[in-house]
Parts: structure tokens; sequence; C-alpha cells
């Protein structure tokens, strides 16, 4: 199996975030855009997109065509498919009443206006794009069509109507693949599923020949339990003449994943990466670890994202932005890790630096008496009336430069290590953490990353 | 209802008591505080799960001087004394009305003077509100 460099494609969430591109983004090996966060504001999106990609950065850059959330989906609390496209829905106010409806999203309805075809028509009739799509001549080739030519030229179209636009001196680049149409490929209609995936990923392969094209296979996590699906998408991906291929299993995180799916993980890495590219559309530490069997890359956001479910959860308060611990490659609470380390030997600023970061901005915040270390975690109320504190901001955007700054590092590590390498590394990060009590329970996952990964030796 | 039996027990000695009082993320349910030995006690309470009260715990040891997990009478016969005496984590059994010391707490070694110097003003602010 091919050994690759491990790259990182970092994935803009908002334009809240835009600050931490802005810093880092020489770092990074790509940056990916959600069609709907571009349509929401296109002036904005693609302005940075150009400022990125164009002659002084020439990062790479992708849109997510963000296909799926025109399909149908799967309730998480009744696992009852959804057809009815509530999940792109919102209140909105209706103007001159108190009262409010739920409506579309604005920004998927005005994707769904540019992809046309088959996408407006399920806005239009509140009923989701399904498989039922092959029922139809040409709807898929349609649809193909219209989500590779939105991301050849939904860019240069927006900035080439900019007045300041000067079309002799600028060249808008285009994006570094395009993406085929996908769809969440759930567990009670598996073989339409991967129908439909392998037919947007092959015709749109056939459409775009001297582009670079890739898919997404996108199903829930159980299906790594399943070597018949596996081998099922591994052939249809393989058969397509796609250049890559994104995975996105929902609901898999890395820490917490046992071992028989991380192994088939690996393993489908392995087989894919023989003939195409192969990302994590979400993934973390060991994403970059298993750049040795052959995972091209991984994409994440700034602060988090490492693991993504395909339904989002509604209603839920925005999270802390942890620290990450590099040793264990992840977030954990500031006083958890603060109270762990005298265990490991940490006394003094110095230790701290030798021992658990010593990243440019642990430099800056721990302090020459090693007391800073809390103001990575600083709370506070958001408001005199409120009584629940909320994460300062400044302390969210400490942790979210620190985590960049050391997801950059351990790229540029997973690049030189071997497995051996990356087995002991882990292995003594458990050793280290693991008879902390507050931590104990969250260095598991490194005896299960060494095993996946040991195994090919 | 396992609190006033606390609070009746903890006030004992220390004169200002608060409830959940914030340290980051988390909340300790009972925080106590002794101007008169100038030290801080916080206790986590909970009826079943002994192993992350006693998690907690070690996380209130950072602004406290000591730290108890106080768990039903019935709860406490499950719990590993062992790993709480290495740690210096008091234990409190409580029963209908009754609150007991079955281990005492060792003083904080991981005290952290910053947060102790800051929950010392959030308590004498207490006093001054109260005044």
């Amino acid at each position: 199996m091919p050994r690759v460099d491990p790259s990182v494609v970092l994935r803009l969430g908002s334009h809240a975030e835009k600050r931490y591109f802005l810093k880092t983004i020489q770092l990074w090996d790509g940056l990916i855009v959600g069609s709907n966060l571009l349509e929401a504001t296109p002036g904005a999106t693609s302005s940075l997109i150009m400022k990125f990609a164009g002659a002084k950065h020439k990062v790479p850059y992708y849109i997510d065509p963000m296909t799926y959330a025109f399909g149908t989906y799967v309730e998480r609390k009744t696992d009852r498919l959804r057809t009815d496209l509530d999940w792109i829905k919102s209140e909105q106010k209706v103007r001159g009443s108190n009262t409010t409806e739920r409506r579309f999203k604005r920004s998927y309805r005005r994707l769904a206006e540019r992809l046309g075809g088959s996408v407006i028509r399920a806005i239009e009739t509140n009923e989701a794009l399904s498989a039922n799509l092959l029922d139809e001549t040409n709807q898929i080739e349609n649809m193909c069509s219209a989500v590779l030519n939105y991301q050849r030229s939904r860019i240069s179209s927006e900035i080439s109507s900019w007045p300041e636009f000067e079309a002799d001196t600028e060249v808008i680049p285009g994006p570094a693949a395009l993406f085929a149409p996908y769809f969440y490929i759930d567990c009670h209609h598996l073989d339409a599923g991967l129908s439909l995936f392998s037919a947007c990923a092959r015709i749109s392969a056939s459409m775009a020949a001297n582009e670079q094209v890739h898919c997404v296979l996108c199903t829930d996590v159980s299906r790594l339990d399943s070597p018949e699906f596996l081998e099922k998408a591994a052939t249809l991906i393989l058969d397509s003449g796609v250049d890559g291929v994104w995975l996105w299993f929902s609901r898999y995180y890395e820490e917490t994943a046992s071992v028989s799916r991380l192994r088939a993980f690996r393993k489908l890495v392995e087989k894919l990466s023989e003939t195409v590219d192969v990302y994590n559309r979400h993934g973390g530490k060991f994403s970059l670890a298993l750049s040795r069997c052959g995972l091209r890359g991984t994409s994440h956001g700034v602060g988090y994202g490492e693991q993504k479910d395909v339904m989002p959860v509604i209603g839920q308060s925005t999270p802390t932005v942890r620290y990450y611990l590099p040793d264990l490659g992840r977030r954990l609470g500031v006083p958890e890790i603060e109270r762990a380390l005298p265990g490991i030997g940490v006394r003094t600023a110095e230790d701290f630096l030798d021992s658990v970061c010593r990243c440019p901005i642990c430099r800056q915040v721990i302090g020459p008496d090693g007391g800073g270390f809390s103001s990575y975690g600083d709370f506070r109320y958001s408001s005199p009336e409120t009584k629940r504190q909320t994460q300062a901001p400044a302390a969210a955007q400490r942790c979210r430069f620190h985590f960049l700054l050391n997801r950059a590092m351990e790229r540029d590590w997973f690049q030189t290590a071997d497995i051996r390498t990356i087995c002991k590394l882990f292995e003594k990060a458990f050793r280290k953490w693991a008879s902390e009590p507050t931590l104990s329970g969250d260095a598991r996952h490194l005896p299960r990353w060494k095993k996946v990964l040991a195994e090919r030796i | 209802m396992m609190l006033p039996v606390v609070d009746e027990y903890i006030g004992r000695q220390y004169s200002i008591l608060a409830r959940e009082v914030p340290f980051f993320a988390h909340r300790i349910d009972l925080y106590g505080y002794s101007p008169a030995t100038d030290s801080l006690l916080a206790v986590e309470l909970k009826l079943r799960n002994w192993r992350r009260a006693f998690q907690q715990a070690l996380v209130y040891q950072l602004c406290s001087d000591y730290v108890y997990i106080a768990l039903p009478d019935t709860v406490v016969g499950r719990v590993e004394r062992n790993w709480l005496q290495e740690y210096g984590v008091g234990l409190l059994s409580i029963s209908e009305d009754v609150c007991l010391e079955e281990l005492p707490a060792a003083p904080s070694s991981v005290l952290n003077s910053a947060y102790k110097a800051s929950y010392r003003a959030y308590f004498e602010r207490i006093v001054a509100c109260q005044e």
C-alpha cells in the first residue's frame, strides 16, 4: 500500500473563524468551504477564497456542494426516515407580523436555485431527493453537470461581477478537485443508496475527465461493521473513475471507536489508496497516522470538527473549546489536565513546556511561574443578568490557535515517522497520562490506535 | 435530600457556605470557607457514581484546602477507600439525617494559590452582601 505524506485541509465553518485562517493559512494543504456558507455570504467567502488561493498563497481550495442536505435522512431519536427536508429549515420571522414560520434556510434555498433541476424541485415540493432519481433518464446527468459547474464557476462568477475586478490581470483559480453530488446512504436502503452514490461518482468522473473529481462516501459508522458493504463500496469507487474519495462515517469518532471499526477503516483506506486519493472528511491525529497506510489527508475545523455527525444536533449550546492535549490527541478540560500535571512531574513553566506543549501560544500563556495555564479555560458571565458562565472568547481563541499550531506540527512529524515510531509515541503517551485519575479514561484510545497501526508491521 | 444534612455538618467549621459554585465548566455542589482558619472546603455529592464523584473531587483539590465526596450510606460500602486515601480525598456517609465522616480529607497537595485567592474574595463578597 502507498505511504503518503499526510495533508490537512481546514474547513471554514463561518466567517467568525476568518482570523484563524488569516494567521495560519500558510500552514495548511488546503481549504474547504461548504456551499451553504458560500451562498449565505457569497461576496465575503469568494473574497476570502480568492485571497488564499491567489498568487500570493496558492492554497488549494475545495467547495463542498453539500448535496446530502437535499437528501433523505434518518432521525436519530426515532430511527425514522425523514423526507421532508426539515433539517435545512429554520423558524423565520414573518415580515410585518410577530409570528414565525418554518422555512428553508436562505443559504440552502439559494444553493438549490443555483443547482436547479431536481434540487430546486425538492425544495419546491418539500420532498427530499432519493434514489428514485435513478428512475428518470437524465436526472442524475443534469444534477452532476449542475453540481460540477457550480463548483467550477461559482467563485469566478461572483468575483468577476465586482466593479473593481480587473479581468486582464487577475486569475481566478479553480478548485483543486470537483466533488460529485453525494447523499447520505442510510442503513435501511443500502443498495439504492450505493446505486445512487455510484451513478453520481461515475457520471461526474466521465463529465470532467480532464479535471480531478472526488466522491464522498457518506454513511453511518455502523457500516464499518459490514465487510460486505465496505467491499461493495470500494469496488464501486474504484470502478467509477474518480480520482479521490472522502470518507464520512457519521458518528465515527477516532477516540472512542472500537478496534474492529478502526481496523475496518484502515483496511478500507488501504484498499482504496492503491488507486485513488483517500481523505477522511472529519478526522484527527489517528487519521494523520493512517497516512502511513495511504490516507492522503484529513479535514477539520479550527476549533472542533474532527468528528461530525451527518445529522446536525439541534438546540445544542455552543460547545466549549477545550485544550488540545497533544500527547493524547484530544481536547480535554483545563482543570482535569492541571490536576494531572504534578503526577507527570510538571512543577515549573519549563517542565510544562518540556512535557506538555511548547507551541508559541503555550510559551506566551504559561508565563514564567507556570500559572498561566488556567487562562485556557477562563469563563465569564456573558451578561450581568445571567447565572451561567460561558467560555471567555479570548480563552477559546487561545485554545484554537494552540490546537492549529499543534496540528500543523503533528502533520509535519507524521510525514517523517514510520509506523513503529508512531506506535512508540502512542505507547509512551499512554504510559505518561493513563495513571492520572482525572485523565485515565481519556487515554484509552491510544492502545487501540497502536494495536490497529501495529497489525501491519 | 443529602444537601441539608451535609450543609449542617460542614457549617459547623466553615461558616460561609455556597452551593453550585462554578469552577471552570464544573459546579462545586457545596463549597465552604472558614475565615478563622482561612481554609476552603469542597464537597461533591453523588447518589450512586462514587468514581465520578472522586474524579471531580480531585479537580476541586486545585481550588480547595480540603475535599470530600458525600454519598448515601448504602453506597459508601462500594468505595475503594485506598484510592481516596492515596489522594487525600475525604468521605462522608449520609443517612436520613446524619452525616458521618468515614475518612478525613488531607490538605490538598495541588492547591493553586491563585484559585484560592479568587475564591476567598468570592466568599468575602458573599459576606459583604449579607451585611
